[in-house]
């Protein structure tokens, strides 16, 4: 696709929106900040966050540009069970309600999900976990950072680069200036702007093309989209519902949340986040379904949602999909440089190279931490890798095989270090085979499964059982 | 099998009230956390 040629807004428009939005997120930012004095109030918002906010970070952070984007690829590559599957993304929510809990009780004074696997399986399970989780937060900020430059592109012609450069630059500043604080209330807003967004484009795709009519024309050129026992797509339902859980349980994204909610919240805000996400795809997905019946061919099938967003809309539609995409970037992506940079700070820097550091040391680090992630992701994202669905995909062969270690962990005594281990090193080199050699479908099908076993295994063969006193050390810790 | 056009207009239109909801309940919910002065 020409985007320049295609573009729906201008770029001086395209511009002028992302100069407003940055100089709102960025005060928002600041003025959040203000309230900051000490690490916990930096790292987890002063754990106290309510409902409100509570339920619209964990909602907002799992919307991100990847549903708005890969749902409508999904669907238009796999057809009704590609978007009810990318909603069975929402069970890893509802199922982390009850662990964000007992996470609480367990690690009072918690900061990350690491403190967590090194206080419970020791020194080498953490190391596995630590590679795993960093492969994941990276792979997640890439396919975010290009998602940005991909979609600014597509809408406005602002060049690629220079797009994912604004994205990327606005994101780090306000989580820089703000910490959690800045994320989680920005994400409330953000959380408003993408519904409100989604369901006005959805409501006018039905207007102006009718269920009948997109009903017809799939029949007529793309039968296979409405076929209900579509092999791959059945496939891809429950891969991507493990897929979900397996990102969910293990990262530290939804950990240092469950660190930073009020004691009583955590399991509703996660629960209620969880169902009133299950629609989102769907409503986010199903306009590539009218891509038939508008005529257009598709050259790149994650352009689909913003192409026929382009075709129904004109300048005023135009303008709110950039404001939703712009919203669910920044969203996701801010929640993800906070919760890296926690996990780096916590789990490397002071778990491993620093292990006296003061809180106010840790305080400039974790600075420091979110600029280098930032300027990380943005070389990796300089060129144009793959496209979004696959580079996603890929990465569920290693966040499923952490299910289990997790779940484990948190539930029964007789899990051990050696059964974690081998399940993640199992689980990721399974579910990798099966990536390259069936399909991206089954990738965390596989490690999910290999994990489980070796998991069940190692209990059924273990005599030891695990004191769960030995979690309340979570302040302090270190490899060394 | 081949879903019908009723079953896709069911589960679009279903999910689009419920999106709909959405901003309210959040909004209801923030507005009850700032009168009990548990925003955060």
């Amino acid at each position: 696709m020409n985007s320049v040629n295609s573009a729906i807004l201008d770029p001086n428009v395209g511009w002028l929106i992302l100069a407003i939005f940055s100089v709102v997120w960025i005060w928002l930012g600041w003025f959040w900040g203000r309230k900051n004095k000490e690490l916990d109030d930096y790292m987890l918002a002063g754990r106290r966050v309510g409902m409100a906010l509570g339920t619209a970070t964990a909602m907002a952070t799992w919307v991100t540009s990847n549903t708005t984007m890969v749902a409508p690829q999904f669907a238009l590559q796999l057809g009704l069970w590609g978007m009810l599957g990318y909603s069975l993304g929402s069970v890893g929510l509802m199922l982390f309600a009850p662990l964000a809990r007992r996470i609480r009780q367990l690690l009072p004074f918690g900061y990350t999900s690491g403190d967590f696997v090194r206080l419970r399986y020791g020194v080498w399970t953490w190391r596995v976990f630590l590679v795993i989780s960093l492969c994941y937060a990276i792979g997640w900020l890439i396919s975010l950072g290009m998602a940005g430059g991909v979609l600014i592109h597509a809408l406005t012609g602002i060049d690629y680069q220079i797009g994912m450069t604004v994205i990327l630059t606005i994101c780090v500043l306000y989580t820089l200036l703000g910490g959690l604080r800045a994320v989680i209330g920005t994400d409330f807003i953000q959380t408003l702007l993408i519904i409100g967004g989604v369901v006005t484009l959805a409501i006018l795709t039905i207007n102006e093309v009718g269920f009948d009519q997109m009903h017809s024309s799939l029949l007529k050129d793309r039968p296979e989209l409405l076929n209900l026992l579509m092999p791959a797509a059945v496939m891809f339902l429950f891969n991507n519902l493990l897929f979900g859980i397996g990102e969910i349980f293990h990262s530290n994204v939804w950990w240092s949340r469950a660190f930073a909610f009020r004691k009583d919240v955590g399991f509703r805000a996660y629960l209620l986040a969880g169902i009133i996400w299950v629609p989102i795809p769907i409503v986010a997905g199903f306009i590539a379904l009218a891509a038939p019946a508008l005529g257009l061919n598709v050259p790149a099938a994650d352009m689909v949602g913003p192409m026929v967003a382009a075709e129904l809309l004109g300048f005023g539609g135009a303008v709110l999909v950039f404001i939703i995409v712009f919203s669910a970037l920044a969203s996701s992506l801010d929640s993800l440089l906070a919760a890296t940079s926690d996990l780096v700070l916590t789990d490397i820097y002071k778990g491993h190279i620093n292990p006296r550091a003061s809180d106010e040391r840790l305080r400039v680090m974790a600075k420091r931490i979110v600029v280098l992630l930032g300027v990380i992701t943005w070389l990796i994202c300089l060129p144009r890798i793959s496209t979004l669905g696959s580079l996603l995909q890929y990465l569920g062969a290693f966040v499923a095989s952490a299910i289990w270690p997790i779940v484990a962990g948190l539930y029964w005594k007789r899990a051990n270090a050696t059964g974690a281990l081998l399940a993640m090193v199992l689980g990721t080199g399974c579910g990798t085979w099966a990536y390259f050699g069936i399909g991206f479908y089954v990738a965390a099908l596989v490690s999910a499964a290999v994990s489980m076993l070796t998991v069940f295994i190692s209990m059924a063969l273990s005599q030891t059982e695990f004191e769960w006193e030995q979690l309340k050390q979570s302040r302090e810790g270190s490899a060394t | 099998m081949t879903a019908s056009a009723g079953f896709l207009a069911f589960i679009v239109t279903a999910a689009v009230a419920v999106s709909t909801l959405t901003p309210l309940i959040l909004i209801y919910l923030w507005i009850r956390d700032w009168i009990k002065q548990q925003l955060w």
